[in-house]
């Protein structure tokens, strides 16, 4: 799992922390977009903008 | 707030994000399928058919585009002038009367019509000894 340090990181827009995130869940959107049977490219983009918007608006105190 | 619960946390928001990244993207393909269809699907539609401009040449009249692909039909074209090969489309392309043609050109109506009449016969030459 990911460490809480790269995960408040990430949530401050640090670059490199938001990408080791984004690499820690390829594999997870991977699985996701194989659901018609084939990796669709188009759709692991977008899970990435919208993962990447999702990492910024993480509020742990929330 | 103690580390194991801000990961767990953190976890399970992005798989739900993901999630709903993905349901999205589905719906919108379903949607996209709904309204639209590729026009692979229609290979005998003319409009489906792909064209190339190989020898092609496009004359601007009067503002309008006017596309010819028989190369005899260019080498003709191209053997007038630009005046007179714009008088020859706008009469007989675009359908412009001598009178309209005449004004917009700022020529006298009847020197366009005997004009007009000479570039034909000059086509008409070209075409016959090409032939």
């Amino acid at each position: 799992m990911l460490s809480t340090n790269v995960i408040l990181n990430a949530s401050k827009g640090e670059a490199e922390a938001v990408e080791q995130v984004r690499r820690y869940y390829s594999r997870y959107m991977d699985s996701l977009a194989r659901r018609l049977g084939y990796l669709d490219v188009e759709a692991v983009c977008c899970m990435e903008a919208r993962l990447v918007s999702a990492i910024l608006r993480f509020d742990p105190t929330r | 707030m103690d580390e194991e619960h801000v990961q767990h946390l953190f976890d399970s928001y992005c798989r739900k994000v993901l999630r709903n990244a993905i349901n999205d993207y589905y719906d919108s393909l379903l949607r996209r399928r709904r309204w639209e269809s590729l026009l692979t699907d229609y290979p005998q539609e003319p409009s489906a058919a792909d064209t190339y401009d190989l020898g092609d040449a496009t004359y601007i009249v009067f503002g309008e585009p006017v596309r010819f692909s028989d190369p005899i039909i260019v080498d003709a074209l191209n053997s007038l002038t630009e005046l007179d090969r714009t008088i020859a489309l706008a009469a007989s392309v675009l359908g412009f009367s001598d009178r309209t043609i005449a004004d917009r050109l700022q020529m006298v109506r009847r020197t366009l019509t005997y004009r007009r009449s000479k570039i034909y016969e000059a086509l008409r030459c070209y075409l016959r000894t090409l032939s």
